[in-house]
């Protein structure tokens, strides 16, 4: 006998009947939420998940940003007057002297995506400023490999967050931007390690 | 007819045996209709698919009884089955019975009590069974006949029923 003509022997059995009807008399008298609320819920957390790739994404340009002005005050001295713009991973101040370390410790063919990780707190109300500096040009012709189609589609979903009030304020330079920012070549570095080592290499 | 009066119509029906069958794993009549919940948004997210499956209920009963494990590994810990008697006389469409079948299920082992309730309450076939649970259709079925044996026994006392 097969395992299934088995069962449907024992589904005549009596004492699974009797079982049967007593489990089924434990049933709740309970009503189904309405549709319209399932779907509210399930739009809801889309939505909400949206937001957080978009703000990841902005966390990323936003940190990105603050490294090119980290760079922008070292190479080009543009902020004299300034000298500590931002905090370590430590939290301690990041003077324009670490800035110079990094950069000479720094292999030239990873020195944008090192420094991004060495980066900081986001800022986005200092990173707008710089926008359409030199540096990030630099960056971007630096990092033309990256998986763009990635970028793209973190940003698309930036962009199209109804939430997402910020975008509309920030210029049309970030989308370039944002793309290099959000690519894989910064993905892939292992974010936390890799800052960290490069901290304590270059702390002073 | 609509999609979504197929769906509404399936949520109806499905719903209350949906939350009985979680019940009867977590022994919370809450904490089942909020894991009902989860599972029917997933529903929502996937009717199209699901509604031209074999069995429309046998993958949603699964997806909840996946989930309801998920989060009480999650706990790691089995949430404490408090009022239970008193939920099931509060809540059941037959309270004098459901009070009986509750006890007697508490006192079977974990896989033998998954078992009963997805082949005897949830309906499942000895294969959905199984793959709900994460075995072989032979060890449903050996588990299913241990508890009915053992329910057998207890049901010989049992002036209710």
């Amino acid at each position: 006998m097969s395992l299934d003509e088995e069962m449907r022997h024992d589904d005549f059995d009596p004492d699974v009947e009797r079982l049967e009807r007593m489990l089924q008399s434990t049933t709740p008298r309970v009503s189904p939420p309405p549709l319209g609320l399932l779907k509210r819920i399930r739009d809801r957390r889309r939505r909400r998940k949206q937001i957080a790739s978009g703000l990841g994404a902005l966390a990323l340009v936003a940190g990105s940003i603050s490294v090119g002005l980290v760079a922008l005050q070292a190479s080009d001295s543009l902020l004299q007057s300034e000298a500590v713009i931002t905090t370590a991973p430590d939290g301690a101040p990041i003077t324009e002297a670490d800035v110079n370390l990094w950069l000479t410790a720094l292999p030239p063919e990873t020195d944008a995506s090192r420094l991004f990780w060495a980066s900081s707190l986001p800022r986005p109300e200092v990173a707008r400023d710089f926008i359409g500096c030199a540096w990030v040009e630099r960056w971007r012709n630096g990092l033309a490999d990256g998986d763009e189609d990635t970028a793209a589609r973190a940003l698309s979903e930036l962009m199209n967050s109804e939430e997402w009030a910020v975008s509309q304020a920030l210029p049309p330079q970030l989308e370039g931007f944002a793309e290099l920012a959000t690519s894989s070549r910064f993905a892939s570095t292992s974010a936390e390690a890799e800052k960290t080592a490069l901290w304590q290499r270059c702390s002073r | 007819m609509t999609g979504a009066s197929d769906l509404e119509r399936f949520v109806a029906e499905h719903h209350p045996r949906l939350v009985g069958m979680l019940r009867l794993r977590t022994g919370q009549l809450d904490l089942a209709e909020d894991l009902a919940q989860e599972a029917l948004l997933k529903l929502v997210e996937r009717w199209d698919d699901v509604k031209v499956m074999d069995s429309p209920w046998g993958w949603l009963a699964t997806v909840a009884i996946n989930q309801q494990i998920s989060v009480f590994r999650r706990l790691q810990t089995r949430i404490r089955k408090q009022p239970l008697l008193e939920h099931a006389a509060r809540t059941a469409a037959e309270p004098e019975y459901a009070i009986e079948a509750l006890d007697l299920l508490e006192g079977l082992p974990e896989r033998q009590r998954t078992a009963v309730i997805l082949r005897h309450y949830a309906g499942l076939s000895v294969h959905e069974t199984a793959a709900a649970m994460g075995c072989e259709p032979g060890t449903v079925k050996s588990s299913t006949a241990r508890a009915r044996a053992t329910l057998r026994e207890s049901l010989k006392e049992d002036v209710l029923l």
